[in-house]
């Protein structure tokens, strides 16, 4: 195999391969990224027997062939490249990478020890949706997942594809972050994804824009975006019933300007901050919300926002980490947030005049209890 | 609401698929749980049933004929041949193992909390693997630099050399590198504070009494 690469596309493609398919290497050839040359492109593939990722870039070819090198190692060096065509010539198992005045000779590994891929099956039934709104579905959602391995279901994404629509949700169980989105070309089924694969899917999107086409299969589901694939294995067991935890109704209701209160729940958690986890309290009265906290350590914190509030008036104190994080996941400039008591779960919501379009999305959050 | 159901019946099996196994007639425990695995237990053993099927599978339920398959081409079939208890119950969602002993709750409430170890720390992974074996949290600080948390009830040198090793490997990873140590335990002997403090190892006491007050503190959804 002999190929001319530009720097830039290769860089991307292997950094994207590499960093998908992540650390956890059972057998020495799952650390390899395999390199095909052939009709003018050429095709990565990494995988970890979980995750796989296909990408294929446009390259100049002087002999087609394929070769497995070292994903780590390649990644670093294409990343520290200087921005001149990359050359690969795989003649012997000592494999030349050149690149302007800087040339490496990598030990090949054996091709024959990498597995087969999986991928979508051609006949499978398959999705569209913009890339654009995949990947901000993905930034609002993933976020509310757990990182306990110990939990495994809520370490996913939980998709579900039904009536022309498609929602995900992901809970942590202190929070539950739920959006849906309008297929262009829609499609039935539901997967559980692991959070992580989906939020690698999504940089995809972001970094190749278009449309994602999703296939979800027995087991697997696939991610197809111009030029690139990533097929990861679902996660197995039960998601949660979701829907049972959103509440029907709400006692108070309270719009309030997302920036300003972002900004405020920022400088008041300065002093929470310094304690695991100390709560930020927020009290909702006529035309105002009062934030504030208290560290035994380190003080005391107070400020005062404008708020719309519909309902009698109440303090409810939260997490500031997660609050934020649904603050942010709604996206609009002014949010809502509706509350039954002090000890039930808030539910924010992107807030919108009714001629204005926004996120359908569910933002379910835990109170903390106060001392 | 899926269930589990419990059978306790006079039954024979046969297992067809990686290789072939019988089970002659006797009185057994026959259990589906609710993500649809079906298991038959002898009033001997612990954990461990005499043949089972792991979900995704098919349950052709024929009355006293059950015919589980899988998607591998696996087919486990059950004659029940005189049935004394047939119940169902919905049992609550599980929040999985809660693994004894004092290491395995401070890990676990550490990563539900990692502001204990450090204002800002957010846990990404429990057990992280490296080469050389599991670090006990992957976390991200909030520059975004990576830390990895080695977790004893008591902290001793033992467990700093421990830490060390993963983080030479750790470092290999061009995605992880550079990563900082934070070693944690619910009291730290003198000589474990000094050598991490040689090596640039991060060290901090918990107060696990502190730390279990916080579940009361942030009650879950579910």
């Amino acid at each position: 195999m002999k190929l001319r690469a530009d720097r830039a596309q290769f860089a991307e493609a292997i950094a994207w391969a590499t960093r998908t398919v992540g650390t956890r290497v059972t057998l020495p050839a799952l650390s390899g990224v395999l390199l095909e040359a052939v009709d003018g492109e050429l095709i990565c593939r990494a995988t970890d027997l979980e995750v796989s990722a296909t990408v294929t870039v446009p390259v100049q070819i002087d002999r087609p062939g394929k070769v497995l090198l070292p994903g780590r190692l390649l990644a670093q060096l294409v990343a520290r490249f200087p921005d001149q065509p990359v050359e690969i010539d795989a003649s012997s198992d000592r494999v030349e990478i050149t690149c302007g005045r800087a040339s490496f000779r990598v030990r090949a590994m054996s091709a024959e020890d990498f597995p087969t891929l999986a991928t979508p099956a051609d006949d499978a039934p398959t999705g569209t949706l913009k890339a654009d709104a995949f990947a901000r579905l993905v930034a609002q959602v993933a976020r509310a997942a757990s990182s306990d391995e110990g939990r495994p279901v809520l370490t996913g994404v939980h998709l579900d594809a039904s009536e022309g629509t498609l929602t995900a949700a992901a809970t942590d169980s202190y929070r539950l972050a739920v959006r849906s989105l309008a297929w262009e070309d829609a499609i039935d089924g539901s997967a559980l994804v692991p959070a992580r694969s989906l939020q690698e899917a999504a940089k995809a999107a972001s970094e190749v824009g278009g449309t994602v086409q999703v296939v979800i299969e027995d087991g697997q589901v696939s991610f197809r975006f111009e030029g690139r694939v990533l097929t990861t294995k679902l996660i197995e067991g039960s998601f949660p019933n979701f829907r049972a935890l959103l509440p029907d109704a709400h006692e108070t209701s309270v719009v309030v300007n997302r920036a300003e209160l972002v900004e405020a729940l920022q400088r008041v958690s300065i002093v929470a901050m310094g304690q695991a986890n100390t709560p930020v309290t927020l009290t909702f009265e006529d035309g105002q919300v009062d934030l504030q906290a208290t560290n035994q350590e380190t003080g005391d914190a107070a400020e005062a926002l404008r708020a719309e509030v519909d309902g009698p008036g109440l303090s409810i104190a939260f997490n500031p980490t997660f609050l934020l994080a649904g603050l942010e996941a709604t996206g609009t400039p002014s949010i809502r947030i509706e509350l039954r008591d002090g000890l039930k779960p808030a539910v924010l919501r992107p807030q919108a005049d009714e001629d204005e379009v926004t996120d359908d999305l569910t933002y379910l959050l835990m109170p903390m209890r106060v001392s | 609401m899926p269930a589990m159901r419990l059978l306790v019946a006079r039954l024979t099996a046969t297992y067809d698929g990686r290789l072939s196994s019988t089970l002659t007639s006797a009185v057994r425990l026959l259990m589906v749980k609710a993500d649809g695995c079906v298991a038959i237990h002898a009033d001997v053993g612990a954990y461990k049933p005499l043949n089972w099927m792991n979900a995704p599978n098919h349950l052709d339920d024929q009355g006293d004929r059950w015919v589980v398959t899988n998607p591998k081409g696996e087919v486990l079939t059950i004659e029940l041949e005189e049935v004394f208890e047939d119940v169902s119950y919905a049992l609550d969602t599980e929040r999985g193992l809660t693994l004894d002993g004092v290491e395995k709750e401070l890990q676990a409430l550490l990563a539900d909390h990692p502001d204990h170890l450090e204002p800002g720390l957010r846990c990404v992974q429990r057990e992280f693997r490296t080469d050389l074996g599991p670090v006990d949290l992957l976390c991200r600080d909030p520059q975004g630099g990576a830390v990895a948390v080695e977790i004893k009830r008591i902290g001793e040198i033992d467990g700093v050399e421990q830490l060390t090793r993963y983080l030479e490997r750790m470092e290999r990873d061009p995605l992880l590198t550079p990563v900082r140590g934070l070693f944690a335990a619910t009291t730290i002997k003198p000589q474990a504070r000094v050598l991490a403090e040689s090596r640039g190892i991060g060290w901090v006491e918990i107060d696990l009494g502190l730390l279990r007050g916080e579940e009361e503190l942030h009650p879950r959804l579910f």
